[in-house]
């Protein structure tokens, strides 16, 4: 697989492409509204792409689809050139989208992501912790994704890569509800954050946990924007495993999540598990860096 | 190798069960109430209910067959075979996923007695197998080795050969079932085993086969029962229904744990009829929980090679020493070692601890002064304010704001104090008796220094409130106040330290709770809504109802919201809050109303009581803002009751208590 990557500071640096099909979803802050009006500028026919998590079910402009065949969604998206706008999507629906149109034959796609220019500072946080960020309404159990759902068992190896994001609170309840030892937990941080000094958010936020549960894995940075690096760093863990399997927590950021959906639709054998956050409504201001991604399989 | 400190940071830092393998008998203290709960010779499922840190976990796994017959025990009876524990963590990753993906409920149900039969089966075998290696006498590795499983092959033609060709089948059933279950509609399904009529063909075959094993009892004990979906509580419901020896199908869970009691047939279960029901909780609480937590700590202390601890700890393991555990020579020995590590403090000690910080003594007299002013008064401080009565001084700043006292009857009953004569301060009217801690804890109200209440092994106890976990915290952070020596020498740790240990626990606490599952950031929002009423309440001026650590809803216009009661029983679950009954008899009608106490290890955080002394009454709609408000619906809240009681709000700030930056070092 490779992975180019332009970015720019506003969308008229991106520049040069231009697509049949835009995969979307749905824009709850000002960036995602940009987002999808710039693919739409650019490609005449986009599709709203939704995944329940509770059904484990996909809906592809309002036609039902099981989450075991995303391809079947697609199947009218042959031989054409799409974007993913990933801004507007979840990890699990960027997964989706990935693993079915690389099996309907798709060999090259984009991916679109705009980072925030601030994510938004509710006035709970500072009663609780300064750096608190709330960005999820509310949060789900963390599940397996179909396709990629591995057994965990006292009796086998797992190695375990949590991306890390703002919400420290996300790695504790990772923790807790998969029972996974801390101490076999690997740490994937956005370093060089979006902005200088958000990084510091992330430190602080995951710190409290990875003191309070002993964590001892080892610690890697690779950009938070930076998709080539998040996926090559899974990539090196994923190859450094013998016996055990990998399983990977995406609660980072959007890029690294978009690292590990393109990791993860390679690898089938690799694990993940998601707690499919319900996004807080307008939880970003403004939009921050464009990133474009074209990914070849 | 490491050395004694280092062993004490791994052996405290250790503090989930998950994380000390499945063995865990030589970490395990048999509970004081272990006796009460028949778990070695009931013949019928058990379910075992209990918050975060009571340590259900870790009895389920000393009841499994890793611990039972455990290499660290040096002698195993041969009657340790009627009792074979399989502990069962369901990964409930992988079990949420088994669930709708169209297919048919049916195929599911199957499945997952699929699984049930493929990881329980590989643990029986296992428990054979351990057996065989330990010292118990009953079965030998010979018996194993001999033993064919050819005819499961009536199963699945796969199965047969030797245990360890039976159990590498198994595996590959498993690989082959995970794999179906990644891609349902990829894979294609494989044969599903029948479930608990597999497991009782095995253990039918294995009894057939060692006959040494003829009076074998195999108890499933399937821990966080809560965390499954809706179809697999009802399979594992139907089994604890039908478990008969030798397959018992036990329960572990939290509070509120069953989304059903159905079963897969017509009839639920019942509790006593189908299964008993033992609240751990209760019974830590109820059976000398600070000697149990000495226990515990003076067997974590000996594991980590720190200090002499005064017990033999090598007994704690075994139920048989429990008579000579309960005996009062034993509690004798026990009792004073712990509170002399953990001193604390009696009231004197208290107000003298308020007269020896010069800026307390400062802001008392300022309160003095201030209550004078206020109600007009022209007497002297120096009339109420005598640093030879301490705690009488640090009440009277209470006293002085209430107007049916009049400075005049405070003053007589001071002078009568100072002359050695009967005195509402010290008498039947329980001035300090009633208003000391409530004074003490407003004083050290938004103060640097840490307030000493929190300290001194009692009060661990009373904080930790039957949760292990908890009061391991407390101790162990008291102890890393301390040098490396005074560590290892287990020097007793100066009760201002155990104050600071007790806040820097309870911030760490109060960090956990957004991890509390699915409503957890909702929790937080909630504790810290409540924690700071309750810090309002103990800042009231005239201390009229000190220590107010509980609430009830005690009027509203309409009943309380089912989303109310749900957030409330999540509350419950994880710990956060408890419930207790309250019986009142109102118009001769017998009324059961439900106080709901905050759990008191967050009082060290919030600087509040961690006594249930005295309630806030709510009304309905005060609870739902609390619960479901906005931030300013909230802080509107806290305002209207900062106004009602008295409350200097002249900051104009928000009236949240935070301690943000605190959590950050």
């Amino acid at each position: 697989m490779t992975i180019a990557m332009q970015s720019g500071a506003d969308s008229g640096e991106i520049t040069g492409v231009r697509w049949d099909h835009i995969i979307h979803g749905d824009a709850i802050d000002a960036r995602g509204t940009a987002a999808i009006q710039f693919a739409q500028n650019n490609g005449p026919t986009s599709h709203h792409f939704k995944y329940t998590p509770s059904a484990f079910q996909l809906i592809v402009d309002g036609n039902s689809y099981s989450t075991e065949e995303p391809e079947l969604a697609f199947a009218s998206l042959k031989d054409s050139s799409i974007l993913i706008e990933a801004t507007t999507l979840g990890f699990v629906e960027i997964l989706l989208c990935c693993r079915g149109l690389r099996d309907i034959g798709i060999r090259s796609l984009w991916i679109l992501y705009t980072e925030p220019e601030n994510y938004y500072r509710p006035q709970r946080s500072h009663l609780v912790h300064r750096r608190d960020f709330e960005l999820s309404d509310e949060v789900q159990e963390f599940t397996g994704v179909p396709g990629n759902t591995i057994l965990l068992t006292a009796d086998r190896q797992v190695k375990t890569v949590a991306l890390l994001g703002y919400e420290g609170q996300r790695l504790a309840r990772f923790l807790e509800q998969t029972g996974i030892s801390p101490g076999s937990c690997s740490m994937i941080f956005g370093v060089p954050a979006f902005h200088p000094g958000w990084e510091m958010d992330a430190f602080v936020n995951n710190f409290r946990v990875i003191k309070g549960r002993d964590m001892a894995g080892r610690v890697y940075f690779c950009g938070a924007h930076n998709v080539l690096s998040a996926y090559d760093n899974l990539r090196r863990i994923y190859n450094s495993c013998t016996t055990e399997r990998l399983l990977i927590a995406p609660i980072g950021t959007k890029p690294h999540g978009i690292g590990a959906a393109l990791f993860l639709c390679q690898h089938s054998n690799a694990g993940v598990v998601y707690d499919n956050p319900k996004r807080k409504k307008d939880r970003t201001d403004k939009t921050g860096a464009w990133h474009l991604f074209e990914i070849e399989f | 190798m490491k050395s004694s400190l280092e062993s004490f940071r791994t052996v405290f830092s250790k503090n989930r069960t998950e994380e000390l393998g499945a063995d865990v008998y030589k970490h395990f203290v048999v509970p004081r109430f272990y006796d009460q709960l028949d778990l070695l010779t009931a013949r019928k499922p058990r379910l075992l209910i209990g918050g975060r840190g009571c340590g259900k976990t870790m009895l389920l796994r000393y009841l499994s067959y890793e611990s039972s017959f455990s290499i660290h025990r040096t002698s195993i009876p041969e009657d340790a075979i009627e009792h074979l524990g399989l502990y069962w963590r369901i990964d409930t990753q992988f079990a949420a996923v088994m669930n709708k993906r169209g297919l048919p409920q049916d195929v599911w149900s199957s499945a997952f007695n699929h699984f049930l039969a493929l990881l329980l089966s590989a643990e029986i075998v296992r428990c054979v197998e351990k057996i065989a290696v330990s010292t118990c006498p009953v079965v030998k590795p010979n018996d194993l080795a001999s033993l064919s499983f050819d005819r499961l092959a009536l199963f699945d033609n796969g199965f047969g050969g030797n245990a360890v060709t039976f159990s590498r089948t198994l595996q590959d059933r498993l690989w082959i079932f995970e794999s179906w279950v990644a891609n349902v509609r990829k894979v294609s399904e494989p044969v599903f085993l029948p479930g608990v009529l597999f497991l009782q063909a095995l253990i039918s075959h294995l009894k057939d086969s060692i006959l040494a094993l003829g009076a074998a009892n195999f108890f499933v004990y399937v821990d966080e029962f809560e965390n499954l979906l809706d179809y697999q509580q009802r399979i594992l419901n139907t089994c604890i229904k039908h478990s008969e020896t030798p397959l018992i199908f036990n329960i572990a869970m939290k509070r509120h744990g069953f989304q059903t009691k159905s079963t897969v047939g017509p009839e639920a279960i019942q509790n006593i009829a189908d299964y008993r029901e033992y609240d751990l909780e209760e019974y830590l609480l109820d059976s000398n929980f600070p000697v149990f937590s000495a226990e515990v700590l003076s067997l974590n202390l000996s594991n980590a090679g720190v200090g002499d601890v005064p017990i033999d700890v090598n007994g704690l393991q075994n139920p048989e020493t429990l008579a000579t555990r309960k005996a009062k020579d034993y509690i004798d020995i026990v009792s004073p070692w712990i509170k002399t590590l953990f001193p604390g403090l009696s009231h004197d000690g208290l107000a003298a601890a308020v007269f020896s910080n010069e800026t307390l003594v400062r802001k008392l007299q300022d309160r003095i002064s201030a209550a004078l002013k206020e109600r007009g008064g022209t007497k002297p401080i120096t009339s109420f304010f005598r640093p030879e009565f301490p705690q009488a001084s640090i009440v009277v700043a209470a006293l002085l704001h209430r107007r049916r006292l009049t400075f005049d009857d405070i003053e007589k009953e001071m002078n009568l104090l100072a002359a050695g004569k009967p005195n509402k301060f010290t008498g039947a009217q329980g001035w300090i008796h009633n208003n000391f801690i409530g004074c003490l804890l407003w004083l050290y109200e938004s103060h640097s220094s840490f307030c000493p209440l929190f300290s001194g092994f009692e009060v661990f106890c009373l904080l930790a409130r039957g949760n292990l976990r908890h009061f391991l915290e407390l101790c162990h952070v008291s102890l890393n106040q301390m040098s490396e020596a005074q560590i290892l020498a287990l020097t007793p740790v100066p009760p201002v330290l155990q104050a600071k240990a007790a806040r820097q626990a309870s911030t760490t606490f109060i960090n956990e709770i957004p991890a509390f599952g699915r409503y957890g950031d909702r929790l937080h929002t909630f504790v810290f809504r409540l924690g700071s009423l309750f810090a309002l309440a103990h800042r009231r001026p005239s201390q009229s109802e000190p220590e107010q650590s509980h609430f009830a809803v005690t009027s509203g216009s309409s009943r309380i919201k089912d989303e109310t009661t749900e957030f409330l029983n999540e509350a419950e679950k994880w710990s956060v809050i408890y419930r207790e009954e309250e019986t009142k008899v109102k118009d001769n009608v017998k009324v059961i109303s439900f106080d709901y106490i905050l759990n008191p290890i967050y009082s060290p955080y919030f600087n509040i009581t961690y006594r249930k002394k005295r309630k806030v009454e709510l009304t309905q709609g005060d609870l739902e803002t609390l619960i479901h408000g906005s931030f300013n619906d909230a802080n509107e809240l806290l305002r209207r009751f900062s106004r009602s009681w008295g409350v200097d709000d002249t900051t104009g700030g928000t009236l949240f208590f935070r301690f943000a930056e605190e959590t950050e070092k």
